[in-house]
């Protein structure tokens, strides 16, 4: 993969036009969960953090194995414990990497009103700008799957990258490379796509799970993250996974047959802005972190 | 360190078996290993397995079925291999698990084989190393076995310690410790070089004799009754790691000295801070405590040996910080300080230290590379091979063991190293990743023990007449045209020897056999492995009631070491364990372990809960007879009650990795108790290893 797979295909807030929106695409890259061979280790919620330079926070007991309740806008890779009870009275330890789905039709890009905040590249990653992020947390009301999280002192949001700086030099994400038991693979969403199929034929058919199979919602549109489960008929088991995720229907109507209302509502907004300025005079800029790591540039 | 402080123990006999032994391939004969197993085992129905270990008979013989499963009809080509982690180990019975694995897969032909073997797991990456290394107190290097008071001189020890063939007379045994010697006479020439002659028994005055046990267990007993009055502690957190804490600690207060070296401050450097222990206490213990700031891992080169024996070289990665010195460099600077006191002032028996050799280019540092080719071992003068008439000058470095004599002319210390840093240079710091069979033989990634060969008995994995037992993974056969035995991996046998003259494939035995039945002492326990309860256990032994427990294990005396039963309230069966994200007693220092398991707990299972109505996050206490723990507890399906021999048993455990120092400790965070305050002071009476994986406990709402 090359800098090229970097080029937007989408762009939040957007009113003109989009450079890679025809550009011949490439392949789009996808991230594989074999829940089923998961041993939560969390190796790749350390190598998240180490690669990611994210700062250490305070966790407590809370009578399970998983590190925190849910992500956070610092830690964005998280094992879900949860213990299942079979029909039949035996027990399940179902582990479940949480992270961005980064979905081909993110809810997070199409609720997001600030120009450029949140953008998609060609290769399907969904990547937030915070420079550009202007702390509505829209975003995190367009996610199904509740990921963003809003960093309360700088009022931006931020989420898994699928480590765009590393993908762009042709290298997999952290976690993948972190990961002991071989349960997370990446490459293209076709690849990933075929290898999914073949395990989870081979839990069907060897390994006692009827009903193992793909999550790959089509509500999103797909997703680029894409889960092997022992049983897709209920993902809700695996720490809530949604079983038909989409976009709620009030970011939708917004986005869609109402959009010219938030025209207007722009429009109206720049010329009130106008006469702030008029009457105010310029806002002076104020320092602020937006790294992640909470450090100066 | 230490002193003599009771009557030698009589040295364990060396197994001294038959010339000729008896044998019926039929397997009828009433006193052959066979029939003498289905007898012994027998007792050992489905139902009784049910009774010892609460798996209902139905889930145990489906898992017996899956296993035995890969012989279904002769069929030879499959291989099963049994993989456990030291949790097996630690019993008081430890010893006879691991040879029941290994019984079941001699049985089913699964030793030898690519695929198959029984593989331990360790805690540690060089494991393997420590004990090849001789870590334990019973072994020199290469396991050869220590001399004892008895033995008088190196001709007593060799003869004592190196066994002679024991075979039915048709069949050749190549009874390979028969060259002892020549390992045990290069270790010393390693050891004490031009010092170590013919004439004085090659220096074997100056090997330590050892009389009795010194095991973990055992020298912490040891100092606590007066006996060792200071100790080293390297990359070992003593007081935390051990069975029954509180006795540790209070062992070490009547030490005179103690020497920590350490990349953080433990609760063994600072045991005198201990819970429970009041200020003016502290102002009364007198023990010295040096605290070496050592190396860290990535600041250290070196090789680790893994559980397949393989060494593999790794490279520094950084400078040690400040003035934190390597382990080595500490451990030859207090050895040169103390050869020089004796170089000055002489002393009981100075010869030892004043001899051993210490060619190191920097004596106050070895470089690790040159204590590896010291161990693989060199020529001491010009020597030949008769048969392929290849030469090695004196000085040379050896290219295995098969060139080790017992006539001082080669040194070794290592014999089972011997290969490993040869004249083509450093074999462990090889990385070839190719695997021409397609085996996972990976011959040129590493080196590993024996002679680089990467299964061993691998004449196993052949049938009578040398034939690969599955023609399309073939490790080794015999070649007739060549009249050897070639391979994808070394052949582990007497390459020449012909599959008719019958030799057995494990060349280690002096009865070429695999030992499903120990002969004479090879074990402090019997010939075949029994059950035993641990020491501490719910029931009574359901297979024998009047003997529960293994009857060799050793029971303490000191006030500290008492042991419960369940007429004494406690009823409750507790386990020990590590968790993945926490490596020991160090990682609780590093923030990012820290955030990802921040406090100790103790998983209870939801019934026990229910019973003490207790909700996940409140406070327990769990009390052994010797001790008590505190923390939160993790209410949880996943720790079942068990039905043993009728009745409803409880588990319940904890990892071990919190104490008194480290980054939540020392916040406050929780009760800073230690896990080992629980467990008790015994061990299996073979290994040593200490009974962590079941006593006996109650527990309350703390």
């Amino acid at each position: 993969m090359s800098q090229a797979t970097l080029r937007i295909q989408k762009i939040s807030g957007h009113a003109g036009s989009v450079p890679g929106e025809d550009t011949q695409r490439e392949y789009t890259v996808c991230k594989l969960i074999d829940t089923t061979t998961c041993i939560g280790c969390k190796a790749c919620e350390v190598a998240c953090m180490e690669w990611n330079d994210l700062p250490f926070g305070e966790t407590f007991f809370d009578n399970t194995y998983q590190t925190m309740p849910e992500t956070r806008w610092n830690y964005w890779n998280l094992i879900l414990f949860n213990e299942h009870e079979r029909e039949d009275g035996t027990l399940m330890w179902l582990m479940r990497k949480n992270q961005c789905m980064h979905c081909a039709d993110p809810g997070c890009l199409a609720a997001c009103p600030a120009d450029g905040a949140i953008v998609q590249y060609t290769n399907g990653i969904v990547d937030f700008q915070q420079a550009n992020c202007i702390g509505c947390g829209y975003c995190i009301t367009g996610c199904p799957f509740d990921i963003p999280k809003m960093n309360p002192k700088t009022h931006r949001v931020f989420k898994c990258t699928l480590c765009t700086d590393r993908v762009s030099e042709g290298l997999e994400p952290a976690c993948i490379k972190s990961c002991p038991t071989g349960c997370l693979h990446f490459g293209s969403k076709e690849d990933m796509k075929f290898l999914a199929e073949g395990r989870a034929k081979q839990l069907r058919d060897h390994s006692n799970f009827p009903s193992a199979g793909v999550y790959d919602p089509p509500g999103v549109g797909g997703t680029g993250v894409i889960y092997v489960l022992h049983d897709a008929t209920k993902p809700e088991i695996y720490g809530g996974l949604p079983a038909d995720p989409s976009i709620p229907w009030t970011v939708k109507l917004w986005k869609g047959p109402l959009k010219w209302l938030g025209n207007v509502a722009m429009v109206g907004g720049l010329i009130g802005l106008f006469v702030h300025y008029l009457r105010y005079g310029p806002k002076e800029r104020e320092d602020e972190d937006i790294s992640p790591s909470g450090a100066k540039p | 360190m230490t002193r003599r402080t009771r009557r030698a123990e009589a040295p364990r006999l060396p197994p001294r078996l038959p010339e000729k032994v008896e044998f019926d391939l039929t397997l009828q004969n009433p006193n052959c290993v066979f029939q003498l197993l289905k007898k012994h085992y027998s007792r050992y129905t489905p139902e009784m397995v049910e009774r010892i270990t609460g798996i209902p008979k139905e889930q145990f013989l489906k898992a017996a079925d899956l296993y035995t499963s890969i012989r279904k009809d002769g069929d030879m080509k499959k291989a099963g291999t049994i993989i456990y982690a030291v949790g097996w180990t630690q019993h008081t019975f430890g010893t006879q698990i691991i040879r029941t694995a290994a019984i079941l897969q001699l049985l089913l032909g699964n030793v030898g084989r690519a695929g198959g073997g029984v593989n331990a797991l360790r805690g540690h990456s060089n494991i393997q190393g420590a004990t090849d290394m001789a870590g334990l107190f019973d072994t020199l290097p290469g396991y050869l076995k220590v001399p004892t008071p008895a033995d008088g001189s190196f001709d007593a020890w060799m003869k004592r310690v190196t066994p002679t063939p024991s075979k039915p007379a048709p069949w050749d045994s190549f009874n390979y410790y028969g060259n002892t010697p020549k390992f045990a006479v290069s270790f010393l020439k390693a050891m004490y070089g031009d010092a170590a002659t013919k004439q004085n028994g090659w220096a074997f005055d100056y090997l330590p004799k050892v009389d009795r046990n010194y095991s973990w267990v055992q020298m912490w007993d040891d100092m606590y009754s007066g006996g060792i009055k200071g100790m080293l502690a390297f990359g070992m957190n003593g007081v935390a790691i051990g069975p029954n804490s509180k006795k540790n600690i209070d062992a070490l207060k009547k030490a005179d000295f103690l020497v920590v070296g350490e990349i953080y401050p433990d609760e063994t450097s600072e045991f005198w801070r201990s819970p429970g222990i009041t200020t003016d206490e502290m102002k009364q213990i007198q023990t010295t405590v040096y605290r070496l700031p050592c190396a860290g891992f990535a600041e250290k080169d070196g090789s680790f040996t893994n559980s397949a024996r393989w060494l593999l070289w790794k490279n520094s990665a950084l400078p040690t910080p400040g003035d934190a010195r390597l382990d080595q460099a500490i451990v030859a600077q207090i050895f040169l300080k103390i050869r020089e006191l004796y170089k000055k002032d002489g002393g009981k028996f100075p010869d030892p230290i004043l001899n051993l050799t210490w060619n190191y280019s920097a004596p106050s540092s070895p470089p690790l590379a040159e204590v590896l080719k010291e161990i693989n071992g060199k020529a001491l003068a010009d020597l030949e091979d008769p048969a392929t008439r290849q030469q090695i000058k004196t000085g040379q470095q050896l290219p295995g063991f098969a060139w080790l004599k017992d006539d001082g002319t080669t040194s070794c210390g290592n014999w089972i190293y011997s290969g490993s840093f040869t004249e083509a240079g450093n074999q462990t710091a090889r990385r070839d990743p190719s695997d021409p069979s397609n085996l996972g033989i990976h011959p040129g990634w590493g080196w590993s023990w024996p002679a680089n060969r990467r299964v061993l008995y691998n004449r196993a994995s052949c049938d009578a007449d040398g034939k690969p037992w599955d023609p399309t993974r073939k490790q080794v056969w015999w070649n007739e045209s060549a009249q050897k035995w070639v391979g994808n991996d070394v052949p582990d046998f007497k390459v020449d020897s012909k599959p008719k003259d019958h030799m057995g494939a494990f060349i280690m035995n002096p009865e070429g056999v695999g030992r499903i039945f120990a002969p004479l002492a090879a074990f402090a326990d019997g010939p075949f492995p029994e059950f035993y309860e641990p020491i501490e256990s719910p029931i009574d032994n359901p297979l024998h009631p009047e003997q529960t427990h293994n009857p060799v294990v050793k029971r303490f005396k000191t006030p500290e070491d008492k042991y419960a039963t369940p007429k004494d309230g406690y009823t409750i069966v507790c386990t020990t364990y590590r968790v993945t994200e926490h490596y020991h007693y160090w990682t609780k220092n590093n923030p990012m372990n820290v955030q990802l398991v921040p406090e100790p707990f103790v998983e209870i299972p939801a019934e026990l809960a229910n019973d003490l109505g207790l909700h996940g996050g409140e406070k327990i206490k769990v009390s052994s007879i010797r001790g008590a723990y505190i923390a939160k507890a993790m209410v949880t399906k996943r720790i079942k009650p068990m039905m043993i021999d009728g009745k409803k048993v409880y588990q319940i455990g904890f990892p071990i990795h919190q104490g008194y120092r480290g980054i939540s400790e020392d916040e406050g965070r929780d009760a800073r108790t230690l896990a080992n305050l629980l467990s008790p002071t015994v061990f299996d009476p073979n290994a040593f290893t200490p009974e962590f994986k079941g006593f006996l406990v109650k527990v309350e709402r703390a």
